[in-house]
């Protein structure tokens, strides 16, 4: 027995740089090397490819110069629920959370809305004051970043092609590229399109930019503008009122949003109701883009700072086909009716929005109100 | 299907003998997709039997399975044989137990075979990714030999502390 007691600890130093470059995220890395001796001196702790700066330079009216621009990074975590914790209902479920994290060690990490920019604050008394992340099994989903000026944020495409780590981001229309370390935005002058750019995220090492009738260009680190979907590219016209990209299953897909009424912008946030999405996919070589009937097991998650995927499999029991966005509460869009539901009406996807009941305190008398108060967040 | 008898030319087999004495009859053109088989063949040249002390039968098995169906997949026609090797690739590594897993990537080192290597290290990392610290010692049976101060002190920077 004793022959095979800790083989893993042995293996060869080569092998477990090997395991340990295919972990890409700070919590598998910092993970693996809380194994064992072997295993945490065989690699460095996990750096950042790319170091942000937290201020950038100043782009916008002349009169506000003064102001700041923040950056700022999130993680969308979703953390799987503690073991033994099965057959007590909504404990079955894992946690979706948004956690700003601090720059140091020890430093404090702040709960964010997990589908916007926006900072939780204060904590419910519901709230764990402290949470180990190792009592959880930990998936990163996402990364947020926004640019905040004053009242405002944008959210932010960030390149980490180590040539060129860049970023870029749509302001009223427009793209705008800054190259980290320059101290200059750059517009993106496109003499094609004449149309607002709507949306912008980071895809293949380029940039990937949506208009508003779905012309669609990848823009690569010499600022280089490609046509991947063309003007007409949207089968039985673009007719939505917002566009986004979502990388899901390393496929690209715009969702077309559209909206019932005005719009109308409520505390520096649009306030619009969304009366349906549809969704489509790249056809690359006719440079169009054709209509999705279903996303099959994948449920959209379509934030204001940042919108990813995740398979229903292992999710809570939440069901796949299914767009969760904000407006600005949590609702579903199921893609089978077509029809869209506040997210208190599905238990299963209501509950990845809470806590586990392990880390409320003092779960029984006060339970339901602890839920309440803390659901009346988002 | 098995009409590419043309390619039956005298292809060369190689005598290959595990570390416990058990032989595998190979082709040439399978067993040098082991980098340290190809060195040994282009060095020693006319050697038939090659002689692998670091391997046991029922890994080196293993291995040469492995290699056969990539070398086949690549004789054959040439679009589409990534979608097969994929295909093959995941159910080579879909039940392996972590014991041997641990046996065949360290024969698949040993032997030099880097694309294994990839496919066993990723099947590894897979075990890793999104997993407590606790489960991953308990999927691959290792105790810690942390100091237990060294290990309090592990948890406390891995905890979030909010406001």
């Amino acid at each position: 027995m004793s022959r095979d007691r800790g083989q893993w600890s042995d293996l060869p130093k080569e092998l477990l740089e090997i395991i340990a470059g295919r972990l890409h995220t700070k919590t598998d890395v910092t993970r693996f090397r809380s194994v064992c001796e072997s295993w945490r001196f065989s690699v460095p702790p996990f750096q950042n490819r790319i170091v942000l700066p937290p201020k950038v330079p100043y782009m916008g009216p002349p009169h506000l110069r003064e102001s700041s621009l923040f950056l700022t990074e999130a993680t969308v975590y979703y953390l799987s629920p503690p073991a033994g914790s099965i057959g007590s209902g909504s404990s079955l479920s894992g946690w979706l959370v948004k956690i700003k994290e601090g720059q140091q060690v020890g430093q404090q990490a702040h709960l964010m809305n997990p589908l916007s920019p926006v900072q939780i604050r204060p904590l419910p008394d519901s709230f764990p004051k402290v949470i180990n992340s190792f009592q959880f099994g930990v998936f990163e989903l996402a990364k947020s970043y926004t640019l905040q000026f004053s009242n405002l944020s944008y959210k932010v495409g960030l390149s980490q092609n180590p040539d060129c780590p860049s970023l870029m981001l749509v302001a009223s229309g427009v793209l705008w590229h800054l190259k980290l370390g320059h101290d200059r935005w750059t517009a993106i002058d496109d003499m094609i399109s004449q149309l607002s750019y709507e949306d912008v995220i980071p895809y293949q090492g380029k940039f990937c930019a949506v208009d508003e009738i779905g012309r669609t260009v990848l823009i690569d680190s010499s600022l280089k503008i490609t046509e991947i979907a063309s003007v007409n590219s949207i089968r039985g016209g673009g007719g939505g009122d917002k566009k986004n990209l979502v990388v899901s299953n390393g496929e690209l897909l715009l969702v077309d949003t559209y909206l019932r009424g005005e719009h109308t912008y409520i505390g520096g946030r649009n306030n619009f109701k969304v009366k349906k999405f549809r969704v489509f996919k790249l056809k690359l070589d006719q440079k169009r883009w054709v209509e999705l009937q279903s996303l099959d097991d994948q449920i959209l998650f379509l934030g204001e700072d940042c919108s990813f995927s995740v398979s229903a499999h292992n999710f809570g029991g939440c069901k796949g086909n299914c767009i969760v966005f904000t407006d600005p509460c949590f609702n579903v869009f199921n893609l089978d009716d077509g029809r869209l539901s506040p997210v208190a009406l599905h238990q299963e996807y209501a509950n990845i929005f809470n806590p586990p009941s392990s880390l409320r305190p003092n779960p029984s008398p006060h339970r339901n109100v602890a839920r309440r108060r803390f659901f009346s967040i988002w | 299907m098995s009409s590419s008898s043309t390619t039956t030319t005298t292809t060369r087999l190689l005598m290959l003998k595990a570390s416990d004495g058990v032989t595998f009859e190979v082709e040439e053109a399978v067993a040098t997709k082991l980098g340290a088989i190809n060195n040994m063949v282009e060095e020693e040249g006319s050697e038939d039997l090659i002689c692998l002390p670091n391997v046991n039968g029922k890994f080196l098995g293993m291995v040469l399975e492995w290699c056969k169906k990539h070398a086949n997949n690549n004789t054959n026609s040439d679009k589409g044989n990534d979608e097969v090797n994929k295909w093959w690739d995941k159910e080579f590594v879909m039940d392996l137990d972590q014991n041997t897993l641990y046996h065949l990537l360290m024969a698949a080192d040993y032997l030099s075979g880097t694309e294994l290597v990839d496919l066993l290290t990723e099947k590894v990392a897979s075990m890793i990714r999104g997993k407590k610290v606790e489960e991953i010692r308990e999927t691959f049976k290792i105790k810690s030999d942390f100091l237990p101060g060294q290990e309090e002190e592990i948890r406390k920077k891995n905890s979030w502390a909010f406001e």
